[in-house]
């Protein structure tokens, strides 16, 4: 029997059909941490927003509006859910590491979901990479090493790293996020404008 | 979607800083919403240290009452500590019904003080005369005593 499609599944969410609901948790639980994430920047507050934010939702299920993106609905349960969480323990928010409630006003659930899902998209792209390059990305953009790091620790030369191996994985991410639907339209440049000086 | 305003630099940079910060993480075991509805078996969990705590409560109780008059030789003591096993014995009898009945091993027969073969509520007072042995340690034999007693 084929699977219902997301569609299907939505509005079976709607009709209160809770095996739609823990199908969707299944597809959507990543990127609503994301979003969760994206709203807070608290590490840890993560796992208690986004289990209530589950929660929520899923006591709201059947006034979910099909017509409505489910991660723009779920981001919206994120953000009040947070705002609460902030409500309950101000004092924490002066650790300058989290959102602030004023900041979350200005972020639409939109936007928190289009992120959402582009973070989670670009990091299935990078999991597709060869062990090298997956290496050079966290090396070079996650842990923000400078370019001669990155060479030493993958035995490639500091300027074909530049000019070549690096330009060629930004191109295969590129087009696995095209493949994906997303179009990154501004050409990346793998040298760093201090380091080209 | 079109992305005109983020460079994928700075997407993999955001993307690193979520992996970082906790964005990504393995798959929970159960369904948040059926955790979170679990008042019954959770509760159910969370009173399993009753069945530890109960027969300890009670058993402190028996001690108070057999060693506290010995300690303190204070009427009103022994009267309040009567209080108290009667309404720990009272409150916890089906617990305490669990307890084995007293068995005559060899561990049993340490905690013969009186010598005549079988622990009982005879032996509590030849344990206090014993308690006035400097050299013992009153609180170890009151538990060891406490725990002949209880059979456990």
């Amino acid at each position: 029997m084929a699977l219902p499609s997301e569609n299907e599944l939505l509005k079976a969410v709607q009709a209160g059909d809770d095996s739609a609901f823990a199908r969707l948790y299944e597809l959507y639980q990543e990127r609503v941490r994301l979003a969760a994430w994206r709203v807070s920047h608290r590490p840890d507050w993560l796992d208690e927003i986004v289990n209530e934010s589950w929660c929520r939702a899923f006591a709201a299920r059947t006034s979910y509006d099909p017509a409505r993106p489910f991660l723009v609905w779920m981001a919206g349960i994120v953000q009040n859910v947070y705002r609460e969480q902030c409500r309950k323990s101000p004092l924490t928010l002066s650790s300058g590491m989290s959102k602030s409630v004023e900041d979350l006003d200005e972020i639409d659930p939109e936007s928190v979901a289009s992120e959402a899902e582009l973070l989670s998209a670009l990091n299935r792209c990078v999991s597709k990479l060869s062990d090298v390059d997956a290496t050079i990305v966290r090396l070079r953009f996650f842990d923000d090493k400078p370019l001669r790091v990155v060479a030493q620790e993958v035995s490639i030369s500091e300027s074909t790293l530049r000019t070549t191996t690096i330009p060629a994985i930004m191109d295969r991410l590129r087009k696995c996020m095209t493949s994906q639907g997303y179009e990154i339209s501004r050409i990346f440049s793998a040298q760093d404008p201090a380091e080209s000086q | 979607m079109r992305l005109h305003d983020r460079s994928l630099e700075a997407m993999l940079s955001s993307l690193g800083q979520a992996r970082r910060e906790g964005g990504f993480s393995g798959k929970a075991k159960s369904y948040p919403w059926q955790v979170a509805a679990r008042p019954a078996s959770g509760l159910a969990g969370s009173m399993r240290w009753i069945r530890v705590a109960l027969p300890l409560a009670a058993a402190a109780a028996v001690a108070v009452v057999f060693v506290g008059p010995g300690l303190f030789g204070n009427r009103a003591v022994q009267d309040s500590s009567k209080d108290v096993l009667t309404a720990t014995l009272s409150e916890h009898r089906e617990v305490l019904a669990d307890a084995e009945s007293v068995t005559t091993d060899s561990t049993q027969l340490e905690c013969d003080y009186n010598g005549d073969g079988v622990v009982d509520g005879k032996d509590i007072q030849a344990f206090l005369d014993r308690m006035q042995d400097p050299t013992g340690d009153p609180l170890l034999q009151a538990e060891r005593l406490q725990r002949c007693l209880l059979g456990s």
